[in-house]
């Protein structure tokens, strides 16, 4: 081969992961959530057993019209799209209501958000017996102070997880077809229902555990316009059930972020261990992920000194691995992998799971792009996962010094692979673009950010932590 | 045999080749990252362009690499270094070239830059040209984008850098509170009635260059009262902006306005929807037309050009691991 025929090309390292099953109910495996939901059911029920699905609704006839179809498809199912309704997938038998919000303005957010909850609060005699499903206009996502992020304020700090549907997405057939089932799924797992778990796992022995973290900060301006920072960590074991959700007990200055830091992820830990684990493993490997979006350079740098000091958890030795997630603008195509669109054209889509080493410790990983996807009749079939082109993760991995590492860079892309895998918001996709340890960063910052108000409208000594009630932790109510 | 016989995966990165091997460059050495900032910064304000590189890493020592276009300011203490001129900290320097020169053409209107042009080691340039603008209001216009960032990947042992491009159309909007009042009272409404009518949407309010959500509370010909986080604040009807993604709004925009949308949105459609392939074909055609033609490459830097290969690289997976 001459150099002019080469120069265009670049040889790298790279691999292709395979596509890791989920297990359903029974331990029966499946590629994606519907297919193992429909033929399976759930993997674990929720402890809690809610009997009422409350649907509040603005008092107006086109809400409420979108409502009842809403509470129809949920009860009875939606053709194909959701067979057989709430109780024959999740095995759940649900009593669904609907229930009206007299003053409803969007502007006046504070007033309506305490409405829902005083509406919710008046039609159930016994708020653990029952799940709000809020409807409402759809609000700019960026916004800090809007409906939607009040009302998930409003009913969390009482312990309640809610779910926000919008007008405008259940007012158009088309999405409303599309999205009733992933509905019913998040209902599911706000209730503490864990509908799937991974079968794949990190290579480890068995006497060692996987703790990944998905770690966030949040920045806070206090009165004075001082800056503070709160950190939170969500904790999820190798077979990425989540376990909880933890905050720094209170807003920190810049100068004690490592501390900060530290201590999170320990108490993080330290709840998962004492809580789960049994009998102890040996060592832990614990894996940070987190999204470069909300960490800046300098902050990576109390991040690796706080992982540094992470030598012992309960007298069990740690091993801290350090990888950062952040979305790119690279685009691929493949010319030798058709992968057909539903109207038969090739997409040249890159294959999910392939992963591309740039430099030592950067990779270019595929969740989006040409996927495994299993067919109602159990086919296994590829095909896109995403309109467009979609553009790859890029993953560095962040070795510390002084440390004897035992997972390869390999198994850590791994486990942000994984992650991705545990999309609760989608039934047909199996793989979600960002993993699920730090998906939900920017809307935790926020919630964050009222907690920590709250804290310092209240007295100085408050944990944040107390703020959200213990049986709200139990579940995913953030997703 | 020609690079389009080996199957790979396409990449939408462009080599940037050096004409030299080495280049002559200024450094000053310095192991202090805010000491290395406050150099870059004062560089820049010099005139000059300046990289800078926080630790020793691939054989380049810690400090500030520059280049001035004439004679080095007073008060810097430097030595002159031949370093590779693909060394990693040469890819903050190529794109700050980039950005001067962009800059230059925004000048002569040559090209569009959108707000935040410029941030993250990232630029963004826009065609002049609109593709499409909305009527009969012109309220959004589309244009085709190129966002660029210079990437250096080792290539066994060996420096490289590349162009990262992509190309996307973004919809520009001219929705100025001032704007939309104009609109209203040719539609011969009065303003009491277009108060009513503007309180019920969501607006974003600049102050300081700086955007944040807000509500309007009351306005007249030329100001308006809004709530930004609960604090009110009087600001001009130009510097107040509706923000037009909730579906009420757009509705308000078409229904009420009377601005036709449907024709941009089924271009941002079909163009948003382009596989990889023919988006990375698009990507190559403006890079000729904003880059090459418009001449930002060959970059001169030092005793070096730098070329801009408009041609994606492949990347072939080797031994996999």
């Amino acid at each position: 081969m001459s150099d002019e025929g080469i120069e265009n090309i670049l040889f790298l390292p790279g691999h292709r992961l395979e596509m890791p099953s989920l297990l359903f109910r029974g331990d029966n495996p499946a590629i994606t959530p519907y297919f193992g939901l429909v033929n399976y059911g759930p993997y674990e029920m929720p402890p809690l057993h809610r009997k009422n699905i409350i649907i509040l609704h603005p008092k107006n006839a086109e809400f409420e019209a979108i409502a009842s179809k809403v509470k129809e498809a949920l009860s009875n199912g939606y053709g194909r799209y959701f067979p057989g309704g709430f109780a024959d997938i999740f095995g759940i038998d649900i009593d669904f209501r609907l229930q009206e919000i007299d003053r409803y303005d969007l502007y006046s957010y504070k007033m309506t958000a305490k409405k829902y909850y005083n509406e919710f609060s008046r039609e159930c005699s016994n708020i653990d017996e029952c799940f709000p499903v809020l409807l409402m206009n759809k609000v700019p996502k960026g916004l800090y102070e809007s409906l939607y992020t009040e009302v998930k304020y409003v009913f969390s700090i009482n312990g309640i997880p809610t779910q926000v549907i919008t007008y405008e997405t259940f007012s158009d057939t088309m999405r409303f077809k599309w999205s009733i089932f992933p509905l019913a799924l998040q209902i599911f797992v706000k209730m503490g229902g864990v509908p799937f778990i991974l079968y794949n796992r990190l290579d480890l022995p068995k006497d060692e555990a996987v703790v990944i973290i998905g770690l966030g900060l949040s920045k806070i301006h206090l009165p004075n316009r001082e800056r503070r920072y709160v950190g939170f960590a969500l904790a999820f074991e190798a077979d990425g059930r989540w376990r909880l959700m933890k905050w720094s007990p209170q807003p920190y200055s810049r100068g004690k972020l490592a501390d900060m830091l530290r201590k999170l992820i320990q108490d993080a830990v330290d709840d998962v261990l004492r809580t789960y684990a049994v009998p102890k493993p040996k060592k832990i490997h614990i894996i940070i992920h987190y999204s470069g979006k909300n960490v800046s350079v300098w902050e990576e740098e109390y991040l690796k000194k706080a992982a540094i000091e992470l030598e012992y958890i309960q007298n069990i030795k740690v091993i801290p691995y350090i990888v950062k997630i952040q979305e790119s603008m690279y685009r691929t195509y493949d010319e030798e992998n058709l992968c057909l669109d539903t109207d038969g054209k090739p997409t040249y889509l890159t294959n999910v799971g392939t992963v591309i080493r740039l430099k030592d410790d950067l990779f270019m990983l595929n969740t989006t792009g040409c996927t495994l996807v299993q067919s109602t009749m159990g086919g296994i079939i590829q095909k896109p996962n995403a309109q467009g082109s979609p553009s790859p993760l890029i993953v560095s991995i962040k070795r510390l010094n002084g440390i004897e590492y035992k997972l390869d860079d390999v198994e850590l892309i791994k486990s942000v692979f994984y992650m991705a895998r545990m999309n609760y918001t989608s039934i047909n996709n199996p793989v979600s673009k960002l993993p699920m340890s730090t998906k939900y960063s920017k809307l935790l910052a926020y919630v964050t950010a009222r907690l920590s108000y709250r804290y310092y409208e209240e007295e100085e000594n408050i944990d944040i932590n107390s703020l959200i009630p213990d049986k709200l932790k139990k579940v995913l109510w953030f997703i | 045999m020609s690079d389009s016989m080996i199957s790979g995966i396409t990449v939408n990165l462009f080599k940037l080749i050096p004409s030299k091997d080495r280049i002559d460059i200024n450094y000053i050495p310095s192991e202090e990252r805010s000491l290395i900032n406050d150099y870059v910064h004062k560089l820049d304000e010099y005139g000059c362009i300046s990289g800078p590189q926080y630790g020793d890493y691939l054989g380049l020592k810690s400090g500030v690499y520059f280049v001035c276009n004439n004679e080095v300011p007073e008060g810097f203490q430097y030595q002159t270094l031949s370093i590779d001129s693909s060394s990693y900290v040469m890819k903050y320097i190529i794109l700050k070239y980039m950005k001067r020169r962009i800059e230059e053409l925004a000048s002569e209107d040559e090209v569009f830059l959108p707000r935040k042009w410029s941030e993250y080691s990232q630029i963004t340039l826009c065609e002049n040209h609109a593709i499409k603008q909305s009527e009969p209001w012109k309220l959004f216009t589309i244009r085709e984008c190129l966002t660029l960032r210079v990437e250096h990947i080792p290539l066994e042992g060996k420096n490289a850098l590349f162009l990262l491009a992509d190309v996307k159309v973004r919809r520009f909007s001219n929705l100025s509170l001032a704007k939309i009042i104009e609109v209203l009272l040719q539609k011969g409404l009065s303003l009491d009635r277009i108060e009513d009518i503007l309180k019920n949407h969501f607006y974003r309010c600049v102050i300081n260059d700086h955007y944040h959500d807000c509500l309007l509370k009351h306005l007249n010909e030329k100001e308006a009262r809004v709530t930004i986080d609960d604090t009110e604040q009087t600001l001009p009807i130009t510097k107040i902006f509706l923000n037009p993604h909730p579906k009420f709004t757009r509705d308000f925009i078409e229904i009420v306005l009377g601005e036709n949308l449907g024709a941009i949105d089924k271009i941002r459609m079909v163009l948003g929807r382009q596989r990889p392939k023919k988006k990375i074909e698009n990507t190559v055609r403006l890079i000729n037309k904003l880059l090459i033609e418009k001449k930002v490459f060959p970059i001169i830097l030092s005793n070096v050009n730098y070329h801009l290969k408009a041609v994606p690289q492949k990347i072939v997976i080797i031994g996999e691991e």
